[in-house]
């Protein structure tokens, strides 16, 4: 009776070890696999990085000289997504969780927003070239590709927002309306600023995304190479991930181009995850007067 | 008894088609406390958002019947439940203070629906000094009010109502979750106040309805069951229901 009861404690130990030696090394893998990818970029990027490098314009067939242009222009792209996405996400989830009443219109919206998620890169790239480049005639430019990327992040706003918006608690919502406070101004005076941490947050995530995709540019707003800088928003700009494939597929010397490549990956990556450092250090700041 | 400042005509309320309230017909007397006591899930917290419309705020409600205040139905299709709520002021179970300064949190609902032109910070203070907060904050006015212990908490929210210069506040269960001496300043505090305001309370603790109000009503399943002085139910009820609840046979 005993030896039995033993038994079973020891298997059901041994099932707990296997299932915490099992989680563990998920974990485990992750950190290994970004460790793996970053290590890489940096030990073949790091000699292409200098003062130079970021600051001057790509020459001689681009083999030399450096991708000033590219950041720049990722850089006028990101900040167009966000100026198209975060208001219209950010309206869009006010609309669905503050407003609507559930049924079978917000569903439906609900259903379209789950899908445009789901809809690859690339097809918004051509949609951005028929209807804002061709249709619209924004032609190849920042505008069109950063209308572009602010559809494609749109998603990812309003899902952020969304949640953010859900995790006020309805006693503040509740506190206000019971002063003869109109909805509008509750929504706009208690419960946004209070989602606003969570909406930067997750938006942002979003963001730093967009600013490393180059299927939905490269239709809509990148150039193989500019001679000069943009001067409007109607003007066709370079862009980092957009170079990268140039330089990895269609260069007149792609050899040449290896250490350029791995510079320009690392510069990216170090845009995108400066972006994401940002959103950690605006939620940080922004909760800390924040307790409920 | 006056004709009431607030009165109810035949009010049925449902929760899509469950119906939580069954023929309602009472009056809430000017500057008194009204007691709404019954056991969990007898209406009676329904019943108090009924009267600022706060029910609005569920999707699938129903209401039948009239609410009058000051002789308008607040449920006719003209009235704006907006307006409602700043003439009737509301005090929740939990303390709900905004995430703000003390100050803000007073000054919140005066500032927004433009009722407080005047001098804010006389406004401000007022209201803290008649919620029994002022000497307890006023060094403290810039700080956050999610520092407040849970009884300093709710006085802010009564001093938030306050603040609105309601005709009638309306209290949910304000003590339940606060400790013995918050209540028992809690329970001084709306002594005062009914000098001033018409207080609607809804009670749990039978004892602090005896204690406080001047007049209890008194609920069952949905069912307004006896409705009377306060004396006259804790000490002598006409209904055989009412004394084995108040006497703790059931609930």
């Amino acid at each position: 009776m005993n030896s039995l009861k033993n038994n079973s404690m020891k298997w059901r130990y041994f099932k707990q070890a296997l299932f915490f030696g099992t989680v563990r090394l998920s974990a485990l893998i992750i950190v290994l696999a970004l460790g793996g990818i970053l290590f890489y970029i940096i030990v073949n990027g790091i000699g292409a990085i200098s003062w130079d490098f970021i600051t001057k314009p790509p020459t001689d067939s681009m083999t030399k000289g450096g991708i000033m242009p590219a950041i720049l222009g990722t850089i006028y792209l990101t900040i167009g997504a966000i100026a198209v996405g975060l208001p219209l996400g950010i309206a869009s989830a006010i609309y669905l969780t503050e407003y609507a009443k559930e049924g079978r219109i917000i569903r439906f919206i609900k259903v379209g927003i789950n899908c445009l998620a789901g809809v690859p890169s690339v097809v918004f790239g051509l949609f951005g070239l028929g209807f804002f480049v061709i249709f619209m005639k924004f032609g190849s430019s920042i505008l069109s590709g950063s209308l572009t990327l602010g559809f494609l992040i749109l998603p990812t706003i309003i899902g952020a927002s969304e949640e953010a918006l859900k995790a006020v608690p309805q006693t503040f919502r509740e506190a206000s309306l019971a002063l003869g406070v109109s909805k509008w101004q509750t929504t706009y005076r208690i419960v946004l600023p209070n989602a606003m941490p969570g909406i930067l947050t997750g938006s942002i995530l979003g963001i730093g995304r967009a600013a490393g995709e180059t299927a939905p540019i490269m239709f809509t707003a990148a150039a193989y190479f500019t001679a000069k800088l943009p001067g409007s928003i109607f003007d066709e700009v370079m862009a980092l991930p957009y170079h990268i494939y140039v330089l990895a597929t269609a260069g007149t010397n792609i050899e040449a181009t290896r250490p350029i490549q791995f510079g320009t990956v690392l510069v990216l990556v170090a845009v995108v995850l400066g972006i994401d450092l940002f959103a950690i250090i605006i939620r940080s700041y922004m909760r800390r007067n924040k307790r409920w | 008894m006056d004709s009431g400042i607030m009165k109810l005509h035949k009010v049925n309320f449902y929760y899509g088609q469950c119906r939580a309230l069954t023929n309602i017909s009472m009056k809430f007397v000017k500057n008194k406390v009204t007691a709404l006591i019954g056991p969990s899930g007898c209406g009676k917290s329904t019943l108090l958002r009924l009267l600022n419309r706060m029910n609005d705020l569920i999707s699938g409600t129903r209401v039948e019947g009239e609410i009058l205040f000051e002789d308008k139905n607040i449920y006719a299709p003209d009235i704006d439940p907006v307006e409602i709520r700043r003439k009737i002021g509301m005090v929740f179970q939990k303390p709900n203070p905004f995430p703000k300064t003390i100050y803000n949190n007073i000054s919140y609902g005066p500032k927004l629906t433009g009722i407080g032109t005047g001098n804010m910070d006389a406004l401000v203070e007022q209201s803290l000094k008649q919620a029994v907060l002022w000497d307890e904050v006023k060094d403290i006015l810039n700080k956050s009010a999610m520092n407040l212990s849970g009884g300093q908490q709710q006085r802010l929210c009564i001093a938030r109502a306050l603040a609105m210069k309601p005709d009638i506040l309306l209290m949910d269960e304000p003590t339940s979750a606060l400790d013995p001496i918050s209540t028992a300043k809690i329970e001084e505090l709306i002594e005062e106040l009914k000098k001033n305001y018409t207080i609607i309370i809804v009670t749990h603790n039978m004892q602090q309805a005896a204690r406080i109000s001047d007049e209890t009503a008194f609920f069952y399943i949905g069912n307004l069951v006896e409705y009377n002085k306060t004396d006259k139910i804790f000490t002598n009820p006409d209904i055989k229901q009412t004394e084995d609840y108040i006497t703790g046979r059931f609930g």
